[in-house]
């Protein structure tokens, strides 16, 4: 079993820790993943900053939930 | 019988069998790779990379081959099962070394900080090795049993992993919306990030009807069960159930159950 939506996700100019990651808030299937900006992971444990990737797309159910939540305007999605 | 059992199971489930939890399995060196891999990298590093590789499934040229490979591999890496909760509490009586870790799919996908990881074995030496200043609370059988209560009364299905089959290390208490491992199976097909468990919930029909409350419903983080308002019924979908038996401490009237897996044709075989 596995689930293959058809919507395509865009990120532009994100500032995730600013906003509180209000995206990854509002989706109600987790298709966000926060990743370390950091590509040492001792510099990531002095301060770890995150960057948001739709990692999980195939799950997006098209509600734009996040598209609302962004306060850039960031997100994108189509079909 | 899954794969793992009929490998690693001696007439059990896998883990279960209380020869798995041997400190002699730390002496393949591939294993001791894994852990130190998982642990030295950082979780959050590990789910990063692994998701991203599963992310390849859907490549129009090397996908199959991807999915092929990861399904074939991840054995050897790290993985889970869901399991029952009378499952998940006889499987701490093998193990020793509690430790509750904030659980990392919820830190990277929903930015919380839930204790909900109850790891044992090696992990203490690990956690205290690689992130000796991270959260780390130690606990008692006794605790580790509470814990696993409580996240099932909160609604958290259980999952057992491991570190390269057949030695677990870990069970995690989550939910269907932060589990990656699930996620990677759901979005992207990949069956061995965690396999379903060794039941199937069954409802029995002279007790589920003219329910006009179904509360099993909102418990059933796998879309498996259905109600049928006319008869005030619910329906399994077997097919869908991943065996982890949230749906039955939700019925007041005790209709819903688990059942071996290989007992139902249409879920039989399908981990």
């Amino acid at each position: 079993m596995a689930y293959k939506g058809s919507f395509r996700i865009k990120i532009k100019g994100c500032e995730s820790e600013s906003c509180g990651f209000r995206c990854q808030d509002v989706c109600p299937r987790g298709v966000f993943l926060a990743v370390p900006r950091h590509r040492d992971r001792s510099q990531h444990a002095a301060r770890p900053r995150y960057r948001i990737v739709p990692r999980f797309r195939e799950l997006c159910d098209g509600c734009r939930e996040c598209v609302r939540a962004c306060p850039r305007g960031g997100i994108r999605v189509s079909t | 019988m899954c794969d793992f059992c009929s490998r690693h199971g001696r007439g059990n489930r896998w883990y279960l069998n209380p020869e798995n939890f041997s400190e002699k399995l730390l002496e393949d060196p591939k294993r001791v790779k894994t852990l130190e891999k998982v642990a030295g990298w950082g979780i959050e590093y590990y789910i990063d990379f692994t998701s991203r590789v599963t992310d390849l499934v859907d490549w129009p040229v090397i996908g199959k081959a991807v999915k092929a490979l990861v399904n074939r591999l991840a054995p050897n890496e790290h993985g889970g099962q869901v399991v029952s909760l009378e499952d998940a509490l006889q499987l701490l009586s093998y193990a020793r070394d509690f430790v509750l870790l904030p659980c990392a799919c919820r830190k990277l996908v929903g930015h919380r900080e839930d204790m909900v990881c109850l790891n044992f074995g090696p992990v203490k030496e690990l956690q205290r090795r690689f992130f000796p200043e991270g959260t780390m609370e130690e606990l008692s059988l006794e605790e580790a049993r509470k814990v696993l209560l409580e996240c099932d009364e909160r609604g958290h299905f259980h999952q057992v992993l491991y570190a390269k089959v057949p030695f677990p290390i870990c069970i995690c208490n989550c939910d269907a919306r932060y589990c990656t491992s699930l996620k990677q199976r759901l979005a992207n097909g990949v069956e061995v990030a965690i396999l379903k468990g060794h039941e199937v919930c069954a409802a029995d029909p002279d007790i589920c009807r003219f329910c006009s409350e179904p509360l099993c419903l909102s418990r059933c983080r796998f879309g498996a069960l259905n109600y049928d308002p006319e008869a005030g019924r619910v329906h399994v979908d077997p097919s869908r159930c991943f065996g982890c038996g949230l749906c039955r401490s939700a019925c007041f009237r005790g209709a819903l159950s688990l059942v071996p897996r290989d007992e139902v044709p249409a879920a039989a075989g399908l981990w």
